[in-house]
C-alpha cells in the first residue's frame, strides 16, 4: 500500500504545478470538481495582483482583493461549460474581463456607501489606482476600448504581455505558438494594431 | 500608412514585448510622421511597465516563500515539542506536517491552518472545538493527540497513520467489492453513531476524509468544517459556491440552515458516500450549481441501474438516507448501515 499522510483537504495537492491549464479546464469541462483547486491556486495570486493594480487605494484593503478576486474564480469555475476556453490564454482573459467588471462594481459600490456620504471629504475620490496613477484614468478606459476592438489573438497577447507580464516564451504557450519568436512576433503586430486603432478612435 | 512605416512600427513593438529600452525621442525625431502611433505605443509600453511595478518578481516565488514561512513558523512555535520533518500534503486550508514527538517516541502528523485563511477564527473557539472532537474515542475515528494556538498558527496533531484515503483508493478502483464498500460504509457509521451522541457532527464527510488503514475505514477532521465554513461564508458569497466540494452536502447544508444541520447531514452524506463506492461516481456531479440543484430536488438515481448485480433493495436504502428532508432519513448512521448490510445479502 503506498504510503500517505493523513487526509487533507485537497487530494492532488501535488498536481498543482504540473499538469497544463488545458488539461485541468478540461477535467473541469467534463465535472471533475477536484480539478478546480490547482486552477485557482494557479490563479488565484496572479489575479490578485492584477487586481490590486486597479483598484482605488482605499479599496484595496488586502483581504477585500482577496476575496473579490476568489469569488470572480469560483463563479467563473463554475460556469465554465458555457464560455469553453480551451487555451490558457483565452482563459485568463475571460477571468480578466469578468473580474474588470467586478472591479467597476466594487469602485461603483463603494462611491454609493452612505456611510461615507457623510464624510464629505472623503466621498468624492476613492483615490486612483495605481494604474490610474501610472497612465490616468482616461487612458486606461482608451485602452479598454481599444482592446476591445482587437481580434481575440492580438487582444490575449497584449493581456499576458501588459497586464500579466507573461514572457515571450510564456505566450506562446499560453497561446499555442510554435516558438517564443512566434509569440514576439504576434505581439508586436497586436501593439501595432492597438496603437493603430487607439490613434483612429481619437 | 505604409509598408516600410509599418515594419518599423513592428520593430518598435517587438522590443517593447521584449523589455527593451525604446529610445522614444530618438525615433520621434528620425519618424516624425509616426510621432501619434509612437506616443501610443509609448503609452503602452507605461502601462506594462506599471503593472510590472505593481506586481514585482514572480507570484509563483511570492506564494513559494510564504509557504516557506509558514514552515519556519511552525519549526520554531512548536520546537519545545516536535521536531518537524516534511511537508506531507497541502490543502485549501491547511498543511500537514510530519514530525516526529521525541517525548512519546512516536512519529505525528500536524495539521496547521494557514494564518492568511484562519485569520476570522478566533483561538479560543478552535481550542473549544478541539477539546469536544478531542474527546471522541472510537476505533474508526482519527483521534486527536495536542492541539494549540501558538503564535497565531492554530493546529491539532494526530497519529501519523500509514495507508491512503478513499480518494485514492475510488480512483484507483472506481467501483468497490459490495463487501468492501458495505463494510467501510459500516464503519463510518459506527463513527458517526458515536461522534453524534457526544454532540459532534462532522460536516464534511468525504473520501478526502476517509484513511484506509489496514483494510479499515478511518474518519479524520470532526468538526474542523464547522469553524472555517462559517468564517468563509462571508467571502463565498453566492449559495453553493465553497472550496469544498458539494458532492455530499444535504440538502439543509445548501440551504446552509444551521438549525437544520445535524446528525441526519452526516447520514445524508453517508449514503452519497455508500452509492459512489458502488457505482464509482457520486449521485450528484457535474457543475457545482447542477449538483447544488440536485441535492434540494432530485431523486437520487438508482445505484443498481448503473451496476448490474447489485440488490434493488440498496437503491430503497441509498434513497432513504438521501431523504431531502432530515426527518425522513433513518434514526442514525448505524441504521442506514444495518439496512445496507442486510440488503446487501438479499434479505
Amino acid at each position: 500500500m503506498p504510503r500517505s499522510g493523513p487526509p487533507h483537504d485537497d487530494s492532488h495537492p501535488q498536481f498543482a504545478g504540473s499538469e497544463s491549464t488545458a488539461s485541468l479546464l478540461a477535467r473541469v469541462r467534463g465535472g471533475d470538481l477536484d480539478a478546480r483547486e490547482p486552477l485557482l491556486k494557479r490563479y488565484l495570486p496572479l489575479l490578485r495582483r492584477w487586481a490590486h493594480g486597479r483598484l482605488p487605494a482605499r479599496a484595496r484593503d488586502m483581504a477585500d482583493t482577496d476575496d473579490l478576486v476568489q469569488n470572480t474564480l469560483l463563479r467563473a469555475l463554475g460556469r465554465l461549460e458555457e464560455f469553453e476556453p480551451r487555451r490558457e490564454g483565452a482563459f485568463l482573459s475571460y477571468l480578466r474581463q469578468i473580474l474588470l467588471n467586478q472591479v467597476r462594481d466594487e469602485i461603483r459600490r463603494a462611491h454609493r456607501r452612505p456611510e461615507r456620504e457623510s464624510l464629505k471629504d472623503q466621498v468624492c475620490d476613492e483615490g486612483p489606482s495605481p494604474l490610474d496613477q501610472a497612465i490616468g484614468r482616461e487612458t486606461m478606459q482608451r485602452y479598454e476600448r481599444g482592446l476591445a476592438q482587437l481580434s481575440q489573438d492580438h487582444r490575449e497577447a497584449i493581456i499576458l504581455r501588459l497586464e500579466f507580464g507573461y514572457s515571450c516564451e510564456e505566450i506562446a504557450e499560453a497561446l499555442g505558438r510554435s516558438s517564443a519568436n512566434a509569440a514576439r512576433q504576434l505581439l508586436g503586430r497586436a501593439l501595432v494594431r492597438l496603437a493603430q486603432v487607439l490613434h483612429e478612435s481619437e | 500608412m505604409n509598408p516600410n512605416e509599418l515594419d518599423h512600427l513592428y520593430r518598435i513593438a517587438e522590443a517593447i514585448g521584449d523589455g527593451q529600452v525604446v529610445d522614444w525621442e530618438g525615433e520621434a525625431r528620425a519618424r516624425p510622421e509616426l510621432t501619434s502611433y509612437l506616443d501610443e505605443l509609448r503609452m503602452l509600453e507605461t502601462m506594462g511597465a506599471a503593472t510590472a511595478a505593481v506586481s514585482p518578481g514572480t507570484d509563483h516565488v511570492a506564494e513559494v516563500s510564504t509557504m516557506g514561512k509558514l514552515e519556519e513558523r511552525v519549526r520554531t512555535a512548536l520546537a519545545e515539542r516536535y521536531r518537524i520533518q516534511r511537508v506531507l500534503g497541502r490543502g485549501a486550508m491547511a498543511v500537514v506536517f510530519l514530525a516526529e514527538d521525541p517525548r512519546h517516541g512516536r512519529v505525528v502528523a500536524i495539521k496547521v491552518f494557514d494564518p492568511r485563511k484562519a485569520s476570522s477564527v478566533e483561538p479560543e473557539r478552535f481550542l473549544r472545538e478541539i477539546a469536544i472532537v478531542a474527546r471522541l474515542q472510537h476505533p474508526h475515528i482519527v483521534p486527536l493527540f495536542d492541539s494549540g494556538s501558538e503564535k497565531g498558527l492554530l493546529w491539532f496533531a494526530m497519529p501519523y497513520v500509514e495507508g491512503e484515503t478513499l480518494r485514492v483508493l475510488l480512483a484507483r478502483h472506481r467501483q468497490l467489492p459490495l463487501d468492501d464498500a458495505v463494510r467501510f460504509a459500516t464503519e463510518l457509521a459506527e463513527a458517526l453513531d458515536v461522534a453524534h451522541r457526544a454532540g459532534v457532527v462532522h460536516r464534511d464527510l468525504k473520501p478526502e476524509n476517509v484513511l484506509l488503514s489496514s483494510g479499515h475505514a478511518l474518519l479524520a477532521d470532526f468538526g474542523i468544517a464547522r469553524l472555517f465554513r462559517e468564517s468563509q461564508t462571508a467571502t463565498l458569497t453566492s449559495p453553493g459556491t465553497s472550496l469544498g466540494t458539494p458532492n455530499y452536502m444535504s440538502p439543509e447544508q445548501v440551504l446552509a440552515d444551521p438549525a437544520a444541520i445535524g446528525p441526519p447531514s452526516d447520514q445524508y452524506a453517508l449514503a452519497c458516500l455508500l452509492y459512489e463506492m458502488l457505482v464509482g461516481e457520486p449521485p450528484f456531479a457535474g457543475r457545482t450549481s447542477d449538483v447544488v440543484q440536485h441535492h434540494l430536488t432530485t431523486k437520487p438515481p438508482r445505484a443498481s441501474a448503473l451496476r448490474p448485480g447489485l440488490h434493488p433493495a440498496l437503491d430503497a436504502v441509498i434513497a432513504k438516507g438521501m431523504a431531502k428532508s432530515p426527518a425522513d432519513r433513518y434514526a442514525s448512521a448505524g441504521e442506514l448501515a444495518a439496512a445496507a448490510r442486510a440488503a446487501a445479502a438479499g434479505r
